[in-house]
């Protein structure tokens, strides 16, 4: 698959990349594993900046991994809602990242990450408004054309929101998916975790996603604070989130499902059990999936 | 008291920014702008998570890079210079692996009583970027058995980009090398004279080894940009064996992996 077979933002018909199966975040503990064998694992997701380096181990362990499992790509510092123009600089790296790996799709996250040139390496919430909501589109709107494919976004966790919103945060994520049409990667557990942490239903979040447009899901553990939970991803996936997830799965059918481990990195095998646990929950209930419901007529 | 005026998107940001890169308890221009739920996490502990976050990370990443210079000096010390870096040098890079660049000079500044740390320093954050420096096209010993040595002369070599060159007063590679096993490092000492040394990727692998001071000013020249003859020339007129020791050299840097063509000028 060359790069321009990224799936074509043209065709209004076939918005999603196909069904990939249930994926790991790769990472360099499990290095050994992917290179001299074949686990369990339909496919693997990269954190793009750490590979949008210009040489060295981790391009040349990438390359060997990549010739044998669909990969996807990660970012965490596109930084799509900052009010700093969009860095060229960083968007040249990661298109040539995309050319050289071929992945089946691209995603960042709908946040910022710093703003004036200072890079604060965290995703920051935006505020709920028209304001931000048109930024953020024209945004994704430049990316999309810069790379030539729809991005697939993810809903970020949070632990504060602002008093200027004017929509709840699934209003404002549906809206940038529908007006900017791009994909949407939605976290699981960032639901979960944005749901304890501002007091709303994560089920209503859920509902309110736009099914056709749901290319990925993504699965990790927290830590709970007593009145509030951090998004660790140091952790087994919380038995809350794996209902959430039963409930997405009926939702929306098969959406491409990955575990996004990243510290106290354990042994693959612990990895492969729950992304068993994952496909399980998810063939009971994609049997029971039912079509995107319908608005409220009262 | 809340703002009556909405904020920009822009002004928003910044506030936040300056409040995450702030001290700490300055968190007075950015609560009137949060949402405060009754019962809910009161607003400056919802900021102090990220406040906290942005510090632990950018520590996370010290503590990893600066492995050696952490184990050496101690979590505590190294703590406290991971502070005085995160608290004067905001990330200004997408990549998280950047940030550290001005570390050694920091721990060379803030701790005099300790030189052997700052060269300790210097080696971490020398094989850290050796890492994954650009692939660029090397030049190998199948190139060398094509050409004279004249020809040599003319071509216009430099170093791979992940080469590095330090200078070290202390037994700093002893140390290094002891805190690499995980063996009590031996007792910090002074160097009779200073020792060049070379840091450089080779098969994959950050490596580094010592260099003779003859060497290490024929590589300090291709570094800057001289090229091959006039290093050779240069080195004459110190050493009078230089140019036919710059042959064996030559042989050597070629197998290490340390050498590419320069790009021609647009002028040649």
């Amino acid at each position: 698959m060359s790069a321009d077979a990224l799936p074509d933002r043209r065709n209004g018909d076939a918005l999603r990349a196909p069904f990939a199966g249930f994926g790991l975040g790769l990472r360099p503990a499990h290095y050994p594993d992917f290179l001299s064998g074949h686990p369990p694992v339909d496919w693997l997701e990269i954190l793009s900046e750490n590979y949008m380096v210009q040489g060295g181990k981790p391009l040349a362990v990438l390359e060997r991994i990549r010739a044998d499992h669909p990969v996807a790509m990660h970012g965490v510092s596109l930084s799509i809602g900052s009010v700093t123009p969009l860095d060229h600089e960083y968007l040249n790296q990661l298109k040539a990242l995309a050319r050289r790996i071929e992945p089946m799709w691209i995603s960042d996250h709908l946040c910022w990450t710093g703003v004036h040139g200072v890079n604060l390496h965290d995703l920051y919430p935006l505020p709920y408004t028209e304001e931000a909501l048109r930024h953020v589109v024209a945004r994704i709107r430049d990316v999309q054309d810069f790379l030539d494919t729809r991005l697939v976004i993810e809903n970020v966790s949070s632990y504060l929101t602002y008093a200027a919103s004017e929509m709840s945060e699934e209003a404002f994520v549906r809206a940038v998916a529908e007006e900017a049409d791009c994909l949407l990667l939605l976290d699981v557990n960032n639901v979960y975790v944005s749901a304890v942490n501002h007091g709303y239903s994560p089920t209503q979040f859920i509902d309110a996603m736009p099914a056709g447009r749901i290319q990925q899901i993504h699965l990790a553990g927290h830590s709970d604070h007593g009145g509030h939970l951090i998004d660790t991803h140091d952790a087994p996936i919380a038995e809350a989130v794996f209902d959430l997830y039963r409930h997405a799965c009926r939702r929306f059918g098969p959406a491409s499902t990955m575990i996004e481990r990243d510290d106290a990195i354990p042994p693959l095998a612990e990895l492969t059990d729950e992304l068993d646990r994952l496909r399980r929950i998810a063939a009971e209930a994609y049997v029971r999936s039912s079509p995107e419901p319908q608005p409220c007529t009262t | 008291m809340h703002h009556l005026n909405p904020v920009t998107l822009d002004e928003l940001q910044s506030r936040v920014q300056s409040c995450i890169l702030g001290a700490g308890h300055d968190t007075g221009a950015l609560l009137p702008l949060l949402c405060h739920d009754a019962g809910g996490l009161p607003g400056a502990q919802r900021i102090a998570i990220y406040h906290s976050a942005y510090r632990s990370r950018l520590r996370e990443v010290l503590g990893t890079v600066f492995e050696h210079t952490r184990a050496y000096l101690g979590d505590e010390p190294f703590d406290t210079l991971c502070a005085r870096q995160i608290a004067t040098t905001p990330s200004r890079s997408r990549n998280l692996r950047d940030y550290g660049a001005g570390f050694p000079q920091l721990v060379r500044d803030a701790r005099p009583d300790a030189p052997d740390a700052a060269e300790l320093a210097t080696i971490d954050w020398n094989l850290h970027r050796a890492f994954d420096a650009p692939d660029l096209p090397l030049l190998n010993a199948g190139h060398l058995a094509m050409h004279t040595e004249s020809d040599w002369a003319d071509r216009r070599l430099m170093l791979h980009p992940g080469t590095a060159l330090a200078v070290f007063e202390w037994n700093t590679v002893d140390l290094w090398h002891a805190l690499a096993q995980c063996t009590p490092p031996p007792r910090a000492s002074r160097l009779a004279q200073p020792q060049p040394y070379l840091f450089w990727r080779s098969a994959l692998r950050a490596r580094f080894r010592s260099l003779e001071h003859a060497e290490y000013q024929m590589l300090d020249a291709l570094q800057a940009g001289v090229d091959f003859a006039s290093a050779c020339e240069r080195l004459a007129r110190e050493t009078p064996d230089a140019v036919e020791r710059a042959g064996g050299w030559l042989a050597r840097w070629l197998v290490d992996e340390l050498l590419c063509e320069r790009a021609p000028d647009r002028n040649d």
